[in-house]
């Protein structure tokens, strides 16, 4: 079912660039424009996602007619059983947005602290190696960078 | 030849050189085997120290850089499964499930040797062979480099797992995430929407890094139970054996030859490089396997196979730079810099006017190799320490150094936030059962085959030339021979 329904998520986002493309201007000093490239990419792939849909659509209404009423439940249960997975990538979104704010060494303390302490174990050992290794990574590798590579990683707005 | 040689060895085995060489080894190695910190990144940054040095000192300070850097992006590739530079994506294929399987150090071991075999087999084509090979490499017209790439896209046939029809959509979804940003023949934007983060395209490593860190990252917390528990990477104790790998290294000198030859030309083809060469010597390699089914699985000959291509791409790349003055990689245009810098013209007057700079950049090579392996062999067991460290501090400080690794490419944040996207897919492509390594493969050469179909359209529209020129009709024919192979051997599996 969820492969029926990601080849179809596919399909809606290939059809509408696959307009884009087309929309793209063609040139006088070429016979393939800047759009033809694409197009044929993204008719291939059209093709193939069909394809893959008629393939996975027989088993996708077998499921659901042996589980329909507890679809929800289903799609609920498989959600908890990621739903570490799904923190630690909100967790790492929310860390690069803040660096801009933040700065790279403040931003990235406080992310590997945070997710050290949500993946580990919470004792009194375990909370003193986070703040050590989240003190190590933030400052140790902008040290690093900056001082060897010349590279320097944002300082964040908030402290300017 | 031999007094050539003489002389070189004379210019590079001064003490300060040595240890210039060995500072190049080890600083490759370690540069390499951060994510996104690529083996062009530690070349720039080496060059401005090489402008008070002496021509021969700084190339030979470079090229170890170089080969460590090489050897490097396999350290991360084997025990985190996350490439460490583009040219260790095929080692992912083999050595990290070996790793997993409780084997890192033998994982590790071969990848040395390999990529020891690998340099020398590309030093000794290079010595015999860079006029000749230079001047095939420069018959490439926009044709041949097309159909070259055709041939390289069969090998993704050959990478798609179970399903052909899942390996073909993430190979084309490659190709179609490399087409964002500015069209490269005309400068027009594409699937931009105005947006500034994506007018200059998705940059590759940022691609490559989510595809395979960030979704393999975000893999290793799925299990809540063991992260809890502090398990580390890898359980069982972890035993390196030097020798042992360097026999079974050895016992496999059909696939050591093979992928390094590919490597060798791969390198020699100005624009392909390492990142190319390691996965068509592994695609080569299983082609070539009675056993292609347990490629993927941890085997020895996918290891050797992709690090000994990658490895030998240093000395193909230099074969068309001394024959000819054309850079065959990014790096090899760094290190023409570097000598036009001292006062150096590059080009086929090179070894007629400084022969005794080529024949130090031979023994530079030579030397760093035998470096690499020394330097590798008495290090791995700290890096294998990396396997104890228990999941819940290495998932958080490798993301955060992905993060670093992206930034440092441009200096831009929004090529951070490409990475986010482009982690969650690869993270929701995985669930999903596709490949991804075809993914990787289309982002790579999509650019090639896009400018090259154009370019040869442009200079004469017609689409015969592709079949009638003749390097361009051996590799069509190639990649007609190599699909055949391929369903005939699915055939054979089924």
């Amino acid at each position: 079912m969820l492969q029926v329904l990601f080849n179809l998520a596919l399909l809606v986002a290939f059809l509408l660039l696959f307009r884009v493309a087309a929309d793209l201007p063609s040139s006088r000093w070429e016979p393939l424009g800047a759009g033809s490239f694409p197009q044929l990419v993204l008719a291939v792939l059209m093709v193939l996602n069909l394809v893959m849909i008629a393939i996975n659509l027989r088993a996708a209404g077998a499921e659901l007619r042996r589980h329909g009423p507890n679809m929800g439940r289903i799609v609920w249960d498989s959600l908890q059983s990621s739903g570490l997975v799904i923190v630690t990538f909100v967790l790492f979104g929310l860390y690069m947005l803040s660096i801009r704010q933040l700065g790279f060494v403040a931003a990235t303390f406080l992310f590997v602290l945070v997710l050290q302490l949500l993946l580990g174990r919470r004792t009194l050992r375990g909370v003193a190696l986070a703040l050590v290794i989240a003190g190590v990574t933030a400052f140790g590798v902008d040290y690093i960078f900056a001082t060897y590579f010349r590279v320097f990683l944002p300082p964040g707005q908030l402290w300017i | 030849m031999i007094s050539g040689f003489a002389v070189g060895f004379a210019e590079v085995l001064q003490f300060s050189t040595l240890v210039l060489m060995v500072a190049g080894v080890i600083a490759g190695v370690i540069a390499a085997a951060i994510p996104g910190f690529t083996i062009t990144m530690a070349i720039v940054l080496t060059l401005p120290l090489t402008f008070h040095m002496a021509p021969t000192q700084g190339i030979a300070t470079m090229l170890a850089v170089y080969v460590g850097g090489l050897t490097g992006g396999m350290i991360s590739a084997a025990l985190l499964g996350i490439p460490g530079t583009p040219s260790a994506v095929a080692t992912t294929f083999d050595a990290f499930p070996m790793a997993r399987k409780g084997e890192p150090g033998r994982a590790l071991g071969l990848g040395i040797w390999a990529s020891f075999f690998g340099t020398l087999v590309s030093i000794f084509i290079l010595v015999l062979a860079a006029p000749p090979l230079a001047r095939v490499a420069l018959q490439l017209g926009p044709w041949e480099y097309f159909s070259l790439i055709v041939f390289a896209l069969t090998i993704i046939a050959g990478m798609v797992g179970r399903s052909m029809l899942r390996g073909l959509i993430a190979g084309l979804i490659g190709v179609l995430l490399a087409t964002v940003g500015s069209d490269p023949m005309m400068g027009v934007q594409r699937f931009s929407f105005d947006l500034r983060m994506l007018a200059a395209g998705l940059p590759f490593l940022a691609v490559l890094i989510g595809v395979y860190a960030v979704s393999q990252l975000l893999s290793e917390v799925e299990d809540t139970r063991r992260i809890r528990s502090g398990a580390a990477l890898i359980s069982g104790r972890i035993v390196f054996r030097p020798i042992a790998c360097m026999m079974e290294t050895l016992r496999q000198p059909v696939n050591l030859i093979r992928s390094s030859l590919v490597g060798v030309f791969i390198g020699a083809v100005p624009g392909a490089g390492g990142s190319i060469a390691n996965l068509m010597a592994y695609d080569q390699a299983r082609n070539a396997s009675k056993t292609p089914e347990r490629f993927g699985t941890g085997i020895s000959e996918g290891v050797v196979a992709s690090e000994s291509g990658n490895s030998s791409t240093a000395g193909g790349g230099l074969i068309p730079m001394i024959a000819l003055g054309i850079p065959g990689s990014a790096v090899d245009a760094v290190l023409i810099a570097a000598l036009m810098v001292h006062g150096i013209s590059v080009g086929p007057r090179l070894t007629i006017d400084n022969p005794e700079l080529v024949y130090s950049i031979f023994v530079a090579m030579l030397i760093a190799a035998v470096m690499m392996l020394v330097i590798c062999l008495a290090t791995m067991k700290l890096f294998l320490k990396v396997t104890d460290i228990p999941k819940n501090i290495i998932v958080p400080v490798v993301l955060a150094l992905c993060v670093v690794g992206v930034f440092a490419l441009n200096n831009r944040l929004t090529d951070v936030y490409i990475l986010f996207f482009i982690g969650g897919l690869g993270y929701l492509m995985k669930k999903m059962d596709y490949p991804l390594a075809p993914l990787v493969l289309g982002v790579i050469l999509s650019p090639i085959a896009e400018t090259n179909l154009r370019r040869a359209l442009m200079t004469n529209d017609d689409w015969t030339l592709f079949l009638t020129r003749p390097i361009s009709a051996i590799f069509l024919a190639l990649a007609a021979v190599s699909v055949v192979l391929i369903l005939r051997r699915r055939r054979l599996q089924s």
